[in-house]
This record gives structure tokens, C-alpha cells and sequence, in this order.
């Protein structure tokens, strides 16, 4: 089970978020709160006998300081180390025993629990999401044990992999004050370093009625699901989570290079520019310049890059839909003939003719049909649809963006277009991180960032 | 400002009371211990055959105005010619690159302005075309299924552009030690046999592919006698079936005989060290030749397997090498089942100080699944997550695409879909004692490891004499 998924990939598979075609929305949301705080938004969806189930926790890296660095991630795996009624790892046993498959996940914004079960265990997952939500064990012992897991994980995911390493690389040089600079499972140095108090500290924070969200999609009666919540969430005592201001990332002033030697057969690399965060109206147009330049096959970037000139094996990339400002970001395997600025340039040709040339309205009209056709394919899957709402809900602060989405992408102009290529695609607003393959007499340097 | 800092120690203050008290404040719950597990309900299913021999299988879900063709030929990588592993997966890739009506180029922009994802590939047994989008796009996405399906060009160019594409992937598979230990675990177990090599071939094979090779595959295969066309989603079945025939009506049969499948050699256990010294970890898999697909045996492994370490934290494995021991991120077992064969095999990345030790404790797990029946309640847990969980696979209408067609392949009835449920309710105690003793085999094991030798070799040493590999 993957249960221990780190955003690494979501920045970049996110599938697209769009939104309403004509009088219709997409998602229907019943919206309920409780006295204590805690906000329940419900998706019903007959189609078939389930249900998904998400707690969403407004906590992730980015609230994260000192030595607290992957401490949002230690506590996705906290979460299932036992609680006053359950021992270590038999939330996940009960649910299984039930017939449902969980995980959990931890981004720069969130952490995310989640279930899908037979709609009529509803009931079960509630009382047991509340009970470890309020009731979690943390001793020296498990935190011991899970320290070490999650050190291998570290090992696993970013040191022995190259694509980890280049991702955590980029956003720590990209970054130099708001706390996207910082890995989402912490330095090796940090996670060596929690202790039972710390975890418990932020547990009584964080996982407090206020900072939760509960989503529940699928086979569900409305008013049966509230009763549930309310008799298992109803309890826990009101609290807020504290306000702690983003840091504020200074304009970057001129390009960031990076080069990066570690032992490798092919090199890599990411480019990142500054780009607004998912609540800002120039999301729309740099989702739009997203799709134009890396999606499908007739893409500008796939198109020059992979098919016609040959000098990249894969090229990808987006804007990141996050909270705060992120990164739009390119990412892309050199071919080894090819020296890997040359593909660099390859791509700036192409932002900056963004910023020069109008694109056709034929162009603009096939980015918005495959926005379109994205969003309706992700409508099918109850987890996609508590994923959408919770997504807006967290990062655009109300989940009525889903069905506002596709309006906004098609009010993007081709003016749009051309304004946001020339403000974001800049040489002084770019960081570029190279991995290339280890030569004699390199020095490693993953030892100075908190590696062994 | 000062204010906040107050109230927050106070909310703090609160929630260390409500901990400290012990006073559990959630009520509990005790759900019924049996699941009821509903039957599968199938949705309705149309079938229709063409002249030329293409069945056609509709399943209407009216959900979303979406729709999936699904086109399956049967050839795929086990009639790759051999050294030249990859031309089917090759051929695939490249249906869509180039046909007498339009250049590759003009085919992508086709099928990006309507949104349509339109992809050739192969597995094992089949080759694929795969296309989806909006219903309202479903005669142009079948218009552009019969011109990759009927005129593929094959340009040369386009070749090497895969080519170089899939080489790339192979490549980087050899940075990535968990993917490294899988390929070279293959290669061993599955020695001399068209599954020892990748589905999409090798280093060593994918330069030695021609564009004959890739021609001679297309013209020996596909024919759409026994070929099946899958259709899912938001369309009824008449029209469908209209827009298929004026597509892929046209499409002329001719006979076909596949190859005899070459069975793997049985080998003498190894132990293969592959030295990785920038390695902060360590990789291992080990196991055995296993069974096919249609062997009876088959839901009584899958219960089996999920207790030993199928099923993630639940397992014994995840329990004792993860959760007791904290050695990995994660350990699970692995039952591949192919037509003819298949293999058992345990894999994870650990601690490299603890690789001797990770092997030897779940071996240890193994030999008691061998020498104990599994516990009432561990049969309970897995038979009711087999069974129920797979009822959830069917949220998503392709998934039954996906079963229909592996009963094609394995060669079981289709009635098998929906009597998986009572097949794994089924399974008994004894059934795991005895699967366990039947199939798993630890004289037979081989062992490969993928990590800084000189820290790995006298752990890997014993479990045999070690061959040690450089990557080159």
C-alpha cells in the first residue's frame, strides 16, 4: 500500500482542474459545519454502492518551522500507530477487514487521510477517523520505529532517486524565505531528531476541528451522514488552529543556476519560474499556456523537443495549483547526445514567441476542449470528486471554484496569453537545476543537506 | 498579536487535558464482524460480430458523456522475434506515428483539437489500440482508430524517435535500484523464456529492431480474426455498432499462427549482488518460479499471498519487517501469474545493515505460513478485503473491460468475473497450509541484491555464493 504518497508527484500528475459547462455545476455540495468548528462538505453520487471518504488537515510544509520540517509528514504515519481504542496499525485492519482500501498523503499545503468503502460502512470510518483525530498514542517507542520508517523512505524516494533529488533541488534553490523551499518529509537531520513531545505539541495544533474538512462523496443520505459526524466529531472540544502568516518569497532578481553531480545514467533537468498561486485570476491563463506547451502529443514543447528536433526523451511540466505562490515548472530527460542547454534553449525560443506571437484561436480553443474533456473524465471517480472539492476548498478557499473552473479557463484570452508569458517566462525569474552523471574527482554534496 | 499567543496556549492547555484525562470523549463503535458481500451485479452487455471476424462488446454507463474504445489484437511481446524483444510494444507506439493519410504530426493535432487520447500499445498476449473522449467525438475517434489501425506508414524516422525514447527509459532504469533488482530478479528466474526481458525490450534488443521486423509483426498479426473491440460508456449499442462497421468494416482477415510459447528453464538458485556504491539503501528480491494464470490453485494463493505480505501494512511482512523492526518503507510479496508460468518473489528496499536479517525474518514468515494454518481471523480479514475490494474495482466501467479481456487470455470462462467473490470466499485454512507447502520454495530461491557491495557482500554471502555485477 502506498499509503505514504508525498505530493512529489501531485505537483506535477495533477490531473486538470476545470470547471462548469453551461447552467449545470459539476459538483453539487452540501455544506454543514459543526459547533466545535469542523467543516463537513458532502457530494452525493448514486451511480454506485460506495462511498469515498477524505479528512483534510490544513497543515503541510508550509507551516512548518525549525525542527518541526516533515513533522506534517511523520504524522501521516503517526496517524496509524494506534489510539486509545485501537492498537498500532489496526485502524488500517478494521478497514480492510470492511472491505475498504485507505491511504493518506502529505502535500505543501495539506495533509490528506482518506477511505473508499461499501456505502454502508460509513458509520465505521467516521467513528474511527474521529477516534484517532482525537485520541491518537504517541510514545517514545512508536515514534522510534516510525523514525526509522520514515528514514528509509527518505533514502528510498529522494536520495537513491534522481527524479527526488531534482525536485527537492529545485524548490530549495528556487525558494529562499517562503517554506515551499523546504522537502515535505524534512532533512534527514530533522526527522533524526523528533521527539514524542514535539509530535504531541503539534498534534493538540493541528488536528483541531477547525483545521478539518471532511469530504464525503458517494452513495450517502445527507442527513444520516451529518448525524454520524456529528455523534463521533460532535465531542471533540472547539479550537482554531493557530494563524501563522506565509512567508512572504522576495522577487527573485536574477536567474538561478544549479548544477547538481550525482552517480546516473541520463541527465536531468528542471526549470521553475514564480507563478501566482491557485486563487490568483492569472492561474487561468498560465493553466491555459500549461496545456499549450506540454499537453499531448501536438504540444509546442513535445512537438519541437521530442519529435522534430530530438533533443529531449521527455519533456513535462505545469503550473503548481498551490495555496501560496509556486513554480511553473518544466522537467525533461536530455537525450545523451544532446548537451542539455541546448534542449534549455529549445524551450525559452519557445516562451518567449509565447510572449511575442498571439496564439491562433485554433490553438486556444484545443487547450479548452482538453481542459474540458479532463475534467468530465475525472467526474467518473467518487475519490476525484472529493479530491476536486477539497482542492478548492484548501487552496482557492471555496469549493464553488470546481464549478466555476471551465468558465474561467474560457474566459482566457489570447491577450491572456501573451501578457502572463511575458510577466512569468523571465530569464531573472528562473531557476534551472542540472543533474548530470558523477565524474571522477566530484564531490558529493548531499552531505551538507542533511544526508548521512 | 499577544492576544493569539494567549489563546493558543489556551487551546493547547485544552487539548493536553483531554489527552492527559484519559476521558475518551468519542464514542465507540463496533461494526458486525461478517461483510456482506453483495453478488456483482454486471451492467448490460451487447455483443455483435462483423463480417470480418471483429467482435464488438458494448457496455453502456450513462454517467458522463464519455466513451472508451478498448481494440485488442491478440499478438503481442511473446511473439517478439527473438533478439529483437520490444517490436511489438514498438509497432504499437508507432500505429499512430504516421499513416498514408496523415504524418504523425497531423494525426497528434487531430486527436489534441477534439481531446481524444488515442494510443497504440501491446502487453504479453495482445496488441492495443486504446481511445477515449467526449461521446460527441466518438465517429471522429473511430475515423482516426481505422486509419492507425489499417494504414500505419511506419516511417523510419518516427522509429528512431521511439527507439530512442524506450532506450532512454531502459537506461534510467538503471538509476532506479528497485526497478534494476526487478529486471535482473526476471532474468534469472524467468531464464530463456520471452518474460526474463522487459515487455518493451532491452538495451541490448530495442537497437537491433528494423522497420521489416516492425512491418512483418503488423502484417503477421494483425487481422481481426479473434480480435475484440470493447466499447464502454455513454452510447447505445446500435450506433455504436453503426460507426464501427463504416470504420472498421473494411478491415481484411487473414490467418494467423502464433508461436509455441518457449517455457522457462529451470536454474540452479542464484545469488547475484548488483554493486550500486552511491547506494544509501538496500534492494533486495528473492523467489521462484510460480504458476499460471488458470491454475486451480489460484484464489487460495491470492489469499494466501495477501495475508503474507499482498496487502500492504496489513501484512505479516509490513508487521514484522516495517512496523516491529522499522528496516523499510515497505516489504510485500508478489504472485505473477502469466499464461504458461509465473513467479513468487518478496522484494524491498531496506537499511543496508539490516539486508541479512530483513531476508531472514521474512523467510521465517514464509516457513510459518508453511508450517501453521493461518489464524480464523487473519482468513477472515483477507478473504472479506479480496472479495469486497474488488466489488469497488468495478466503480470504474473499464475495469470490467480489463477482466473480460484477461479471461480471453487466460482461457476461463467469463462467468469467473463475478464468481471471484465466492471463489475466495471459499478458501479455507487447510487450503493455505496446503497452497503454502505446494508452492512456495525456498530451496529453489534466488536472491538478487542491488546495493554498495562492500557493505552488502558477506550479508549476501549468506545465502549462497555471490555473483557480483557491475552496471555498465
Amino acid at each position: 500500500m502506498k499509503r505514504f504518497l508525498i505530493c512529489i508527484t501531485l505537483a506535477i500528475l495533477l490531473p486538470a482542474l476545470t470547471g462548469i459547462a453551461g447552467d449545470q455545476p459539476w459538483i453539487e455540495v452540501q455544506e454543514r459545519q459543526l459547533p466545535n468548528g469542523l467543516t463537513l462538505l458532502m457530494v452525493e453520487d448514486h451511480s454506485a454502492p460506495i462511498i469515498n471518504y477524505q479528512a483534510w488537515f490544513g497543515v503541510g510544509a508550509r507551516l512548518e518551522t525549525g525542527s518541526e520540517l516533515g513533522l506534517s509528514h511523520m504524522f501521516e504515519h503517526m496517524m496509524f500507530r494506534g489510539s486509545h481504542k485501537y492498537e498500532p496499525e489496526e485502524h488500517s485492519e478494521i478497514i480492510t477487514a470492511n472491505g475498504g482500501r485507505l491511504n493518506a498523503y502529505t502535500s505543501e499545503d495539506v495533509t490528506v487521510y482518506y477511505e473508499t468503502i461499501a456505502a454502508n460502512k460509513l458509520e465505521l470510518v467516521i467513528a474511527l477517523e474521529a477516534e484517532r483525530m482525537q485520541n491518537l498514542r504517541i510514545t517514545d517507542e512508536i515514534l522510534a520505529t516510525e523514525q526509522q520508517v520514515v528514514l528509509n523512505e527518505r533514502r528510498q524516494r529522494v536520495d537513491n532517486s534522481t527524479f527526488g533529488t531534482l525536485y527537492e533541488q529545485l524548490y530549495a534553490n528556487a525558494f529562499q524565505v517562503h517554506s515551499y523551499r523546504n522537502p515535505i518529509l524534512g532533512w534527514m537531520e530533522n526527522i533524526e531528531n523528533y521527539t514524542a513531545e514535539l509530535c504531541r505539541e503539534f498534534y493538540r495544533t493541528w488536528y483541531v476541528p477547525g483545521n478539518c474538512t471532511l469530504i464525503i462523496t458517494g452513495d450517502l443520505d445527507p442527513d444520516q451522514a451529518f448525524r454520524f459526524v456529528k455523534k463521533y466529531y460532535g465531542p471533540i472540544p472547539a479550537q482554531e488552529p493557530p494563524y501563522r502568516p506565509p512567508r512572504q518569497e522576495l522577487p527573485q532578481r536574477g536567474e538561478r543556476r544549479v548544477v547538481y553531480h550525482m552517480p546516473t545514467q541520463m541527465p536531468m533537468v528542471a526549470i521553475g519560474y514564480h507563478s501566482p498561486a491557485l486563487s490568483d485570476p492569472d492561474f487561468f491563463p498560465l493553466r491555459v499556456l500549461e496545456t499549450i506547451l506540454t499537453e499531448g502529443e501536438s504540444s509546442r514543447l513535445h512537438k519541437r523537443l521530442v519529435l522534430e528536433e530530438q533533443l529531449a526523451a521527455w519533456i513535462g511540466g505545469g503550473v503548481d495549483p498551490m495555496l501560496d505562490p509556486g513554480l511553473f515548472t518544466f522537467w525533461l530527460t536530455p537525450l545523451p547526445t544532446v548537451e542539455p542547454t541546448a534542449a534549455e534553449n529549445a524551450i525559452y525560443e519557445e516562451l518567449a514567441r509565447l510572449a511575442k506571437e498571439p496564439v491562433s484561436k485554433r490553438e486556444l480553443q484545443k487547450a479548452r476542449n482538453m481542459l474540458e474533456s479532463d475534467i468530465i473524465f475525472n467526474l467518473q471517480d467518487a475519490s476525484e470528486k472529493s479530491y476536486l472539492v477539497g482542492h478548492f476548498y484548501h487552496r482557492a478557499g471555496d469549493w464553488r471554484r470546481v464549478n466555476d473552473y471551465l468558465d474561467n479557463i474560457n474566459a482566457v484570452t489570447v491577450a491572456d496569453l501573451q501578457r502572463c508569458a511575458a510577466r512569468y517566462f523571465t530569464d531573472s525569474n528562473r531557476t534551472v537545476v542540472t543533474i548530470l552523471p558523477e565524474t571522477a574527482g566530484d564531490q558529493p554534496m548531499q552531505s551538507s543537506l542533511g544526508g548521512e | 498579536m499577544k492576544r493569539l499567543h494567549i489563546l493558543t496556549t489556551m487551546f493547547l492547555l485544552t487539548g493536553c487535558i483531554t489527552l492527559n484525562a484519559a476521558e475518551d470523549i468519542i464514542p465507540a463503535y463496533t461494526p458486525p464482524l461478517d461483510v456482506n458481500i453483495a453478488p456483482l451485479q454486471l451492467p448490460e452487455m451487447y455483443h455483435a460480430t462483423l463480417e470480418n471476424g471483429l467482435r464488438i462488446i458494448t457496455i453502456p454507463q450513462h454517467e458522463v458523456p464519455t466513451v472508451t474504445f478498448t481494440l485488442a489484437i491478440p499478438g503481442g511481446a511473446i511473439c517478439d522475434p527473438t533478439g529483437r524483444e520490444g517490436t511489438a510494444v514498438l509497432t504499437g507506439l508507432l500505429l499512430d506515428r504516421g499513416t498514408v493519410n496523415r504524418s504523425g504530426a497531423e494525426f497528434a493535432e487531430e486527436a489534441d483539437y477534439l481531446a481524444v487520447e488515442i494510443q497504440g500499445w501491446a502487453n504479453w498476449y495482445n496488441s492495443f489500440i486504446f481511445a477515449s473522449g467526449l461521446t460527441r467525438h466518438s465517429d471522429a475517434m473511430l475515423s482516426l482508430v481505422g486509419d492507425m489501425l489499417l494504414h500505419p506508414s511506419f516511417p523510419e524516422a518516427e522509429l528512431e524517435i521511439s527507439r530512442n525514447r524506450m532506450l532512454t527509459r531502459r537506461r534510467q532504469e538503471l538509476d532506479a535500484p528497485a526497478r534494476l533488482t526487478r529486471k535482473i530478479f526476471n532474468r534469472t528466474v524467468y531464464a530463456d523464456s520471452r518474460f526474463a526481458l522487459p515487455l518493451e525490450g532491452d538495451l541490448e534488443t530495442l537497437p537491433e529492431i528494423t522497420r521489416g521486423d516492425v512491418l512483418r509483426f503488423y502484417e503477421t498479426y494483425f487481422t481481426p480474426v479473434r480480435a475484440e473491440l470493447i466499447v464502454v460508456g455513454d452510447v447505445d449499442h446500435a450506433s455504436v455498432l453503426e460507426q464501427v462497421r463504416r470504420h472498421l468494416g473494411v478491415w481484411s482477415s487473414h490467418p494467423v499462427t502464433f508461436p509455441l510459447p518457449v517455457p522457462p528453464t529451470a536454474v540452479q538458485p542464484q545469488v547475484i549482488l548488483i554493486n550500486k556504491p552511491d547506494a544509501t539503501n538496500a534492494n533486495f528480491r528473492f523467489g521462484h518460479l510460480g504458476v499460471p494464470r488458470n491454475h486451480p490453485d489460484f484464489h487460495a494463493l491470492r489469499v494466501m499471498n495477501y495475508i503474507l505480505g499482498g496487502s500492504g501494512m496489513a501484512s505479516r511482512l509490513m508487521e514484522r519487517i516495517r512496523t516491529e523492526l522499522g528496516y523499510t518503507y515497505g516489504i510485500y510479496s508478489r504472485m505473477n501469474h502469466q499464461r504458461d508460468t509465473g513467479a513468487f518473489s518478496v522484494g524491498a528496499a531496506v537499511t543496508a545493515e539490516h539486508l541479512g536479517s530483513a531476508i531472514e525474518e521474512a523467510q521465517e514468515l514464509i516457513e510459518q505460513l508453511q508450517r501453521e494454518p493461518v489464524s480464523e481471523d487473519e482468513l477472515r480479514v483477507a478473504r472479506n478485503f479480496l472479495a469486497a475490494s474488488y466489488l469497488l474495482n468495478f466503480e470504474d466501467p473499464d475495469y470490467l473491460a480489463y477482466q473480460i479481456l484477461d479471461a480471453h487470455v487466460y482461457g476461463y470462462a467469463e462467468s469467473e468475473i463475478a464468481a471471484y467473490t465466492d471463489r475466495i470466499q471459499a478458501v479455507t485454512r487447510e487450503d493455505i497450509l496446503r497452497v503454502a507447502r505446494e508452492h512456495l520454495a525456498p530451496e529453489r530461491t534466488s536472491y538478487i541484491f542491488c546495493g554498495d557491495a562492500a557493505v552488502l557482500e558477506e550479508q549476501a554471502a549468506a545465502f549462497g555464493s555471490v555473483q557480483t555485477r557491475e552496471i555498465d
